[in-house]
């Protein structure tokens, strides 16, 4: 079968599309056929800039009215298919919102979903897509059997947003019907944690701290060292797990992928999971007093040292300039 | 309280893979195993949430006969009943997965009674799908929140805490409910001798899964182009800190 028309899950931040949404609408762009974004909330705000990167519809559900996301998008998709407004193909974020959104769409729709991918191609009739796995030492093709629509998800960061040809960004109302006990989970509180400074997946420099740093205290260095440098302040795992920074500040297969100008990593042994969200960095400087740290195997600049010592002398030097 | 928590037997992280001649299978001959990271967790917080309320913990895994060692090791560190879906070693895809965990969990349901709540790992540690927690809810209709770093219960209701990008939501759902447990939400415990004794005689209940295969075909596995970085190292310890700063000059970071 031939894939002509093909939707993108559009999300948005402060009124604007998100950098993973321009990314899959550049990557549907060049997929050829139709392209629209389907976008769950009130799209009024976004349509426009979701048109100029290639969208000719914009389905919006309107305001949520505090319903969870996931199961009411799943149910306005499916109601739209169901009324013969269907994707050949839909292409989705690999986030909390767009795989929960999926998984419960393909349920209803009983189709798989392949998630995970960071690459897809088209060739005449087979759809293939490609997706790393055991966090990233071995890849995976496969392709999709049986009919449309075709889902699948996408990491950040697998394909470069670009601009392109625009197109009419017309908006479609999609309705959220009824749907049932999965969506019965209600939010009773979200805390919000101030943040200050450039975001993780987007600043031009971030400077992450690991276990090597001895205790939560120390990672006051990196904070530091990031302000100097107007960097964000990133982590690995294993400091957020214990506890010294919250879950926000990731790097890696669970956490936010990155790919900044610099990336520092201080005392950053170099677990694969670290790995995955960094690696595309353009240029990784790795201090580590262990020379054998597998994040030296990844590293442009490397400095062997205890980071209580290289990092203060580090932050002394920027501090002279 | 009843609780399920659902299992996955993955090849040990950091082991080297390698992948069959046809390219289809990953060479498990020489690969050790475990437990999903994630559902190691989940099992800590079943048997936490028992020894807190009460009633009895099952674990619950699909995967090839030699899976009966990750459901040993959850009998081991406190859940008393197990129940293994054995399949012949091939990898099912999520879609089929999920058929068969929802059929026997409704099997074991009609004469056991129903779980309160079901726990799943947040994601596989091999293929990452996030894919059968979700589509097991869905089936038996009941609510789902996923990447849970936080558990309470009371009166009927799981109190779920969810680390996102901004902070942290806090969700209610009416049990039966299902959620996805996300590592670290606890410090799994080790077994002890007497649980590792008392795990060799819980009775494994080994149901034959039924279900078609989803729609999609794997097409082949590879490694990954080698990365090739040659690291320039710009000195031992502290004096290394000027070397950094010329370079951050150098790559024009510092405007």
């Amino acid at each position: 079968m031939t894939i002509s028309t093909i939707w993108v899950f559009a999300q948005a931040q402060d009124g604007v599309p998100t950098t993973g949404t321009l990314e899959l609408l550049t990557k549907a762009r060049s997929l050829g056929g139709a392209v629209s974004a389907f976008f769950l909330g009130d799209a009024a705000p976004v349509a426009a800039a979701l048109g100029a990167a290639g969208a000719a519809k914009v389905y919006s559900t309107g305001d949520l009215a505090g319903q969870l996301p996931g199961p009411a998008g799943a149910a306005a998709i499916k109601a739209l298919i169901d009324g013969g407004d269907a994707p050949d193909l839909f292409l989705f974020p690999q986030n909390y919102e767009g795989r929960d959104t999926v998984a419960r769409l393909s349920v209803q729709l009983d189709r798989t979903v392949l998630t995970n991918n960071t690459d897809i191609a088209i060739d005449g009739d087979a759809v293939t897509v490609t997706t790393p796995i055991f966090g990233g030492n071995t890849l995976v093709t496969t392709r999709f059997a049986g009919s449309a629509p075709y889902l699948a998800t996408f990491r950040p960061k697998s394909f470069a947003a670009e601009e392109g040809a625009a197109a009419a960004g017309e908006i479609v109302t999609a309705a959220i019907p009824e749907h049932g006990a999965t969506g019965a989970a209600r939010i009773t509180a979200v805390h919000v944690e101030e943040s200050s400074g450039p975001k993780l997946d987007e600043a031009r420099v971030v400077v992450s701290g690991g276990r090597g740093l001895g205790d939560a205290g120390a990672y006051s260095m990196i904070e530091t060292l990031a302000k100097l440098l107007k960097a964000a302040p990133g982590a690995s795992r294993a400091i957020v797990d214990a506890g010294w920074v919250p879950y926000s500040y990731q790097v890696g297969q669970t956490g936010k992928v990155v790919k900044p100008e610099v990336y520092i990593a201080a005392g950053i042994s170099g677990a694969t999971q670290h790995m995955v969200g960094m690696k595309g960095s353009k240029h990784i400087i790795a201090i580590n007093k262990d020379k054998e740290a597998p994040i030296f195997s990844i590293a442009d600049l490397g400095i062997v040292g205890d980071v209580h010592k290289v990092l203060p002398k580090l932050i002394e030097a920027l501090q002279a300039r | 309280m009843r609780i399920l928590v659902c299992v996955k037997r993955v090849p040990a992280p950091g082991s080297r893979i390698s992948i069959t001649a046809d390219g289809l299978a990953v060479d498990t001959a020489f690969l050790g195993f475990t437990t999903s990271p994630h559902e190691e967790c989940a099992v800590e917080a079943a048997v936490q949430l028992v020894e807190a309320h009460g009633g009895s913990a099952t674990v619950l895994t699909l995967g090839p006969a030699e899976a009966e060692e990750q459901l040993r090791y959850a009998a081991s560190v406190g859940v008393s009943n197990a129940v293994l879906l054995a399949t012949d070693g091939a990898d099912w895809d999520p879609q089929r997965t999920a058929a068969a965990i929802t059929a026997a969990i409704t099997a074991i349901e009609d004469r056991d009674g129903v779980f309160d709540l079901i726990l799943f790992g947040n994601e596989s540690a091999d293929s990452g799908g996030f894919q059968v927690g979700v589509r097991v809810a869905r089936h038996l209709d009941r609510p789902i929140v996923n990447g849970i770093k936080g558990i309470s219960i009371a009166d009927g209701i799981a109190t779920l805490e969810r680390p996102t990008d901004a902070g942290q939501e806090v969700y209610e759902l009416t049990m039966p409910a299902v959620a996805g447990v996300k590592e670290g939400i606890n410090l799994p415990r080790y077994p002890t001798l007497k649980g590792r004794l008392a795990s060799k005689k819980v009775q494994i209940a080994i149901i034959e899964p039924s279900a078609k295969p989803g729609g999609q075909v794997l097409v082949r596995l590879e490694p990954p182009a080698e990365l090739t970085t040659s690291t320039t190292m710009l000195g031992n310890g502290p004096d290394a800190a000027a070397a950094v700063v010329d370079l951050l000059e150098e790559l024009g970071v510092l405007r």
